[in-house]
């Protein structure tokens, strides 16, 4: 659905080389800190900006080059822009019609009522929460086959951040060939909806896992000062001197349940992951 | 490009009342005025109407989102042109329906004479938004308007100083232009229009060159 391959862009210090794929049928997720690189990779991807090198393919085609029906197949969300906020969602829903023949107007319409956002209302007055609603619901409005979403709950409650990962699920219910490419500041948000998360640092590609695998076999390990000297080292990916001894992040969880039953072992997340793998001590 | 052109509508749409009120001053104004203060009003606020476009599209990344949907790069330059063509072409129609009812308001029958003078602000405000279209894609509104302040103070020098230049050499600019179009007047706004369909050409050239190179 989506192959990136050795993507490079350069702004001053900063050098983005990414490769990545998001398969069809699946979610994917990207996850780093801010300026780790995820949003260069997203405008890449959408043809904002010209890579140095590296190939970006959506459906198989360069980005460069898509047609105006594999566009018309994309759905994107982006952070930091949208509809002009002097329009109303009367104006948004008529533009779309205009734009995307597969647009369902009356979906748009009643998930905006759902969602109580006001038709006759300009956008400028709609709330952060309210235009991250509507940036969605645009996105999936005209049976996608890709959705590009970079930070699409930014401003949700979370309530609301619920419904609308629940709208991402119905719609990739509603066709097994749709796929789904996220970032996220939140990561308990891409947990549960993710199938495989990259997680990106300075630019680069640090990690990639299914989510699964990563949900039960990555845990952190707190062993004290006489713990830490007995434990096996081989699986620890990243370690923290902590007041109490170390905190350790490793991959293969079962090892040290079954070899260390004394040893404190919690569930890790997505949230330890990037606290251990960008901001951890080896 | 329909997408993008009603988006633009839409956008004025919300400045309707200004719009009102503008034809009514207009109207009240050109009333005590020369024949061609409507038509030239109109569409020089419809060429300034149509960068403020740009402005709506500049403010909170509108370009680079617009740019996600079904649209080419080359296809937001020429929804821009196709918008700015047919926004100033308005104004001057209204300005000249407004010309043309106070002319008979006042009694007197409208002269084609006259239409065919308007239409020389027509062309030159075209000119105008191919000069302004591409600074404000390459530099933005803000810049751009420097940029653009900048390119006519320039224009407007030489044009000083080639009447100068013109005086020092007992040579009369504007008798001779008129002298050489005198009676020819269908002959001037055919010059006019070939011009104009060449800056168009030219502008849009680099538009495109441009926008194909911008990054958002």
């Amino acid at each position: 659905m989506l192959k990136i391959d050795h993507l490079t862009k350069t702004y001053g210090d900063f050098r983005l080389d990414v490769s990545m794929e998001v398969r069809s049928g699946c979610i994917t997720g990207l996850v780093g800190r801010n300026g780790s690189g995820k949003s260069t990779t997203f405008k890449s991807v959408l043809g904002l900006i010209c890579p140095e090198s590296g190939s970006v393919q959506v459906f198989g085609t360069d980005c460069g080059n898509l047609s105006a029906a594999e566009r018309k197949a994309l759905g994107v969300v982006l952070a930091e822009a949208g509809f002009s906020a002097a329009l109303d969602i009367r104006d948004v829903n008529r533009i779309l019609q205009s734009m995307y023949e597969k647009h369902d107007a009356l979906f748009f319409m009643e998930q905006c009522a759902r969602f109580l956002l006001p038709e006759d209302k300009k956008l400028k007055d709609f709330s952060s929460g309210m235009r991250a609603k509507l940036k969605l619901l645009v996105a999936v409005s005209h049976g996608a086959k890709l959705l590009v979403l970079d930070e699409p709950t930014l401003g949700l409650d979370v309530a609301m951040r619920e419904e609308m990962l629940a709208l991402l699920r119905d719609y990739m219910l509603a066709d097994e060939e749709r796929s789904i490419l996220i970032s996220s500041h939140i990561a308990t948000d891409l947990e549960g909806l993710c199938d495989d998360i990259y997680l990106i640092n300075d630019g680069k590609i640090i990690l990639h896992e299914e989510t699964d695998v990563l949900l039960s076999s990555y845990a952190v390990l707190k062993p004290d000062e006489p713990q830490y000297k007995e434990l096996e080292k081989r699986y620890i990916l990243q370690t923290k001197k902590e007041p109490f001894g170390y905190s350790c992040l490793t991959n293969q969880k079962q090892f040290y349940v079954e070899n260390y039953p004394d040893l404190v072992v919690e569930q890790g997340g997505i949230d330890d992951l990037i606290l251990y793998m960008i901001g951890g001590n080896d | 490009m329909i997408g993008l052109l009603k988006k633009d509508i839409f956008l004025l749409k919300a400045q309707k009342n200004f719009f009102l009120l503008i034809i009514a001053i207009t109207f009240f104004i050109g009333y005590n005025a020369n024949n061609s203060f409507a038509v030239f009003y109109l569409t020089f606020l419809c060429s300034f109407q149509m960068l403020n476009s740009f402005s709506y599209d500049d403010n909170g990344g509108c370009t680079s989102f617009l740019l996600t949907l079904p649209v080419s790069r080359s296809g937001y330059v020429r929804e821009k042109y196709v918008f700015g063509l047919l926004l100033t072409s308005a104004g001057w129609i209204i300005g000249e329906l407004i010309n043309v009812s106070m002319a008979l308001m006042r009694g007197n029958m409208p002269q084609m004479a006259e239409i065919g003078q308007n239409l020389a602000w027509l062309m030159g405000f075209w000119i105008f938004i191919f000069v302004t279209i591409p600074v404000v894609i390459k530099y933005g509104v803000e810049r751009g308007r420097i940029v653009i302040f900048f390119i006519f103070a320039v224009f407007a020098g030489i044009l000083f100083f080639g009447e100068k230049v013109l005086e020092q050499i007992n040579v009369n600019g504007a008798e001779v232009l008129s002298r050489l179009f005198a009676g020819w007047q269908p002959l001037l706004l055919i010059c006019t229009a070939v011009g104009t369909l060449f800056a168009l050409a030219v502008s849009y050239g680099i538009s495109i060159q441009i926008m194909r190179r911008k990054e958002f």
